[in-house]
């Protein structure tokens, strides 16, 4: 970065790189003022939430209230940003050198292969560290032995199903589906019976189970070998999943819109009654059920593959290396992840805490009052069997994840075979890696 | 004669001051990113580490690129279905509008809502009308039809309709434009004609009455009205609007975002999408620049075609 810094003047290389991408697609934006110090010698630090700002400002604002009563030489800037352009926005800082000082943000392979993010390894204490659950310290954030983010709030994925259709298909609601196999045979009855889609998924952008968490789910995993240079996915098992899913997909047991559909789509088709089954994470979406389709809908553990284990996804705060207090700004990190504030989080909204006393708290084991608290109590229970989702650490991997939704939605689509699918997603891999 | 000639030599900065703020904001926003662009396109730039130069390498690669060609391709034929759709529907549309009927300004104004409705709202509002089980497959299934699935279907339109007229067989002459790309460009054409129908409607109000009573007068109907009265009239709206659509054809980002995000397998996907795929998602900041001044220099290709062709008697 220190380089970068030479080579650019700050708000010029801003102007410069947001202007010349938005000249003709109309997009972008410069990053806002980040930490500074004061006259007075006070440091600001500036904080970025993702879509937090309505629904939880009061807990926010407490929060950064009792820490800057603890610390009367810091003041935190609060940003709350909307999740569609926190990337954009975090890329944008990052290119004015003004970057946030602690910030929620997603999508994170990109930042680490290029090593604008501080490595937590370094700058937590080890007793800190201890706190927190080793599968989220050794998840999203790790990248190449080294773990670059502090875990926050996680939910753990859950199987959300409509009770009317699984009435209306002769199925008992009492009885969701236990494992994969079984959700697929279910997906194929309801849609006989009933016109429906048996399981409401898409392909991409897909933040709970893309592709590579379906393998990861029936033991496809790793899916490099030790150098990272060539892929294992080429194999009997991946053939297997991919064939299952294609069948699922021609049975219209998926949704056809899968393959091209966007933000939020496969959550939206469930609400909408479309889709009878959505394997997905976080009680969150209860906010948007309607009081006639909350009484239709129910909350179960998520069906299982041959690998008996569940994804988690974990919400996690960075602190850019370009940050202007990185200690300050981690142990700022710390303070909104230690056990108090994600308990005190987790009372007000579906999610899970991120660190060993919080997940202990027996407010976790409490019979539940809502849906919202079912979905809770069901995440928690599989939190033992979890894995984070984290995309494999090679470099490149957003090209290399939309190769592998190309070839395989050319599979679903049926343009080709699921073993040619595969072998093309090997030799297209191998030979990224071998040049990148 | 002599006072004035002494007073021209004299510097007048007035013009400047007037002159001043256009120039500045076309700097500032057009010149300066443009000349950057070109600047990041000749250098391999990811934005985080300092940028190599490469030279032209970045369009070597744009041409040696397989996914770049088929992006052109879809963004070609998109333009090829929204620009001449939108030069039609838009007119007949101010045809419709221009009878001095009452109540015809609220219609002139319901006609305009999709121009100010958010691409989001209206991507989302054609995603439930589009799916397999929406309303405009629950019509057709009313008429007997069975109706595709709009948005994911990859059979090529004449191949869809070559089967429903009875001829049973495939070609890959057949494959292209995909259906889900023309049900995108359906929502381009449904949200943009309404803006191209105001531009013709200000032309039609500018024809003289008496030509089209003249050619009635002469026994001409209403088509004969059209197209040897109203048309050549408003030859230079024509040539605007095939330009302004051209152009905003070839740089649609909104639909293919919230719509399909550029699926299935990249049949929809547009040369906007791909340059901010490219700039954001793997940070090819370089590739981006040097893919975003081909799409420049595909428009400013359309454009002049556009004089050329359309253009011709309209600027004389």
């Amino acid at each position: 970065m220190a380089h970068f810094r030479q080579a650019f003047s700050r708000a010029g290389r801003c102007v410069a790189t947001a202007g010349a991408m938005t000249v003709l697609i109309g997009l972008g934006g410069c990053g806002e003022q980040s930490s500074e110090k004061s006259s007075e010698g006070e440091i600001v630090l500036e904080f970025w939430t993702i879509a937090l700002g309505d629904a939880f400002a009061d807990y926010i604002h407490g929060m950064i209230a009792t820490y800057e009563a603890e610390h009367p030489d810091v003041r935190i800037k609060w940003v709350d940003v909307s999740g569609a352009e926190v990337g954009e926005k975090f890329i944008a800082a990052l290119v004015a050198d003004d970057p946030p000082d602690v910030a929620n943000v997603y999508d994170l392979p990109r930042f680490l292969e290029h090593g604008v993010i501080s490595n937590m390894d370094q700058l937590v204490p080890a007793a800190e560290v201890e706190k927190r659950l080793p599968v989220f310290w050794r998840g999203v954030g790790q990248y190449q032995g080294a773990n670059y983010v502090i875990p926050w709030y996680a939910s753990v994925n859950m199987m959300w199903y409509n009770r009317a259709l699984f009435r209306d298909a002769g199925l008992d609601p009492g009885r969701p589906p236990k494992t994969l196999d079984e959700m697929f045979a279910m997906g194929q009855q309801i849609r006989q019976r009933t016109g429906k889609y048996g399981v409401s998924w898409r392909l991409h952008p897909n933040l709970v189970a893309p592709p590579w968490v379906l393998l990861r789910m029936e033991g496809v995993w790793p899916l490099f070998d030790e150098s990272r240079r060539r892929t294992t996915i080429n194999s009997p098992k991946a053939l297997s999943v991919f064939e299952q899913w294609v069948e699922a997909y021609r049975d219209k047991i998926v949704p056809p819109e899968s393959l091209a559909a966007s933000s939020r789509d496969e959550v939206n088709w469930f609400i909408e009654g479309r889709a009878a089954m959505l394997p997905f994470s976080g009680g969150w979406i209860t906010r948007y059920f309607d009081p006639s389709f909350e009484k239709k809908a129910a909350v179960a553990p998520q069906p299982r593959g041959r690998a008996d284990v569940v994804p988690a996804t974990n919400q996690v705060l960075v602190v850019p290396r370009a940050s202007s207090h990185p200690h300050e700004a981690t142990d700022f990190a710390l303070f909104v992840t230690n056990d108090k504030n994600q308990l005190e989080f987790c009372r007000r909204v579906s999610i899970l805490p991120s660190t060993k006393a919080a997940a202990a708290d027996p407010y976790f084991r409490q019979p539940p009052q809502t849906l919202a608290d079912a979905a809770s109590r069901a995440s928690a229970r599989d939190l033992p069997n979890s894995f984070v989702i984290a995309p494999p650490d090679v470099p490149g991997w957003s090209r290399l994840e939309d190769i592998l939704h190309e070839e395989f939605a050319k599979a679903l689509a049926g343009e080709q075979t699921s073993q040619q699918a595969l072998q093309r997603i090997e030799d297209k891999w191998n030979y990224r890696l071998r040049f990148q | 004669m002599t006072e004035r000639n002494a007073g021209s030599r004299k510097f007048r900065w007035t013009p400047y001051l007037f002159v001043a703020p256009g120039v500045l904001l076309l700097g500032t926003f057009f010149a300066y990113p443009l000349l950057d662009t070109f600047w990041l396109s000749l250098h391999r730039y990811n934005i985080f580490h300092p940028p190599e130069f490469i030279g032209f390498d970045n369009f070597r690669r744009a041409f040696g690129d397989e996914l770049f060609w088929r992006v052109a391709a879809n963004t070609l034929l998109y333009a090829l279905i929204v620009v001449p759709s939108l030069v039609v529907v838009s007119f007949f549309l101010s045809l419709l509008v221009n009878h001095p009927l009452r109540g015809i300004r609220f219609f002139r104004t319901a006609y305009y809502i999709p121009v100010v409705t958010s691409i989001v709202i209206a991507g989302i509002t054609w995603k439930w009308l589009y799916n397999s089980d929406g309303l405009i497959n629950a019509i057709l299934e009313g008429l007997g039809i069975s109706g595709p699935s709009w948005m994911a279907d990859t059979t090529g339109v004449p191949q869809l309709l070559a089967n429903a007229l009875g001829f049973n067989f495939e070609s890959e002459w057949l494959s292209e434009p995909a259906l889900a790309l023309v049900s995108v460009a359906m929502v381009t054409i449904w949200k943009a004609s309404p803006y191209y129908m105001i531009i013709y409607l200000a032309g039609l109000q500018g024809i003289p009455p008496q030509l089209e009573e003249a050619a009635r007068v002469d026994g001409a109907g209403w088509w004969q009205v059209v197209r040897n009265v109203i048309i050549p009239s408003i030859q230079p709206y024509t040539l605007v609007v095939s330009i302004i659509a051209t152009i905003g054809a070839l740089r649609t980002f909104g639909e293919v975002y919230v719509m399909t995000g550029g699926g299935p397998f990249h049949r929809t996907n547009l040369l906007a999408y791909y340059i901010y795929t490219l700039g954001f998602r793997y940070l090819e900041v370089g590739y981006a620049a040097a893919v975003s001044l081909l799409l420049l220099m595909f428009i400013l290709f359309f454009a002049i075609l556009n004089f050329r062709v359309a253009g011709q008697d309209a600027t004389t």
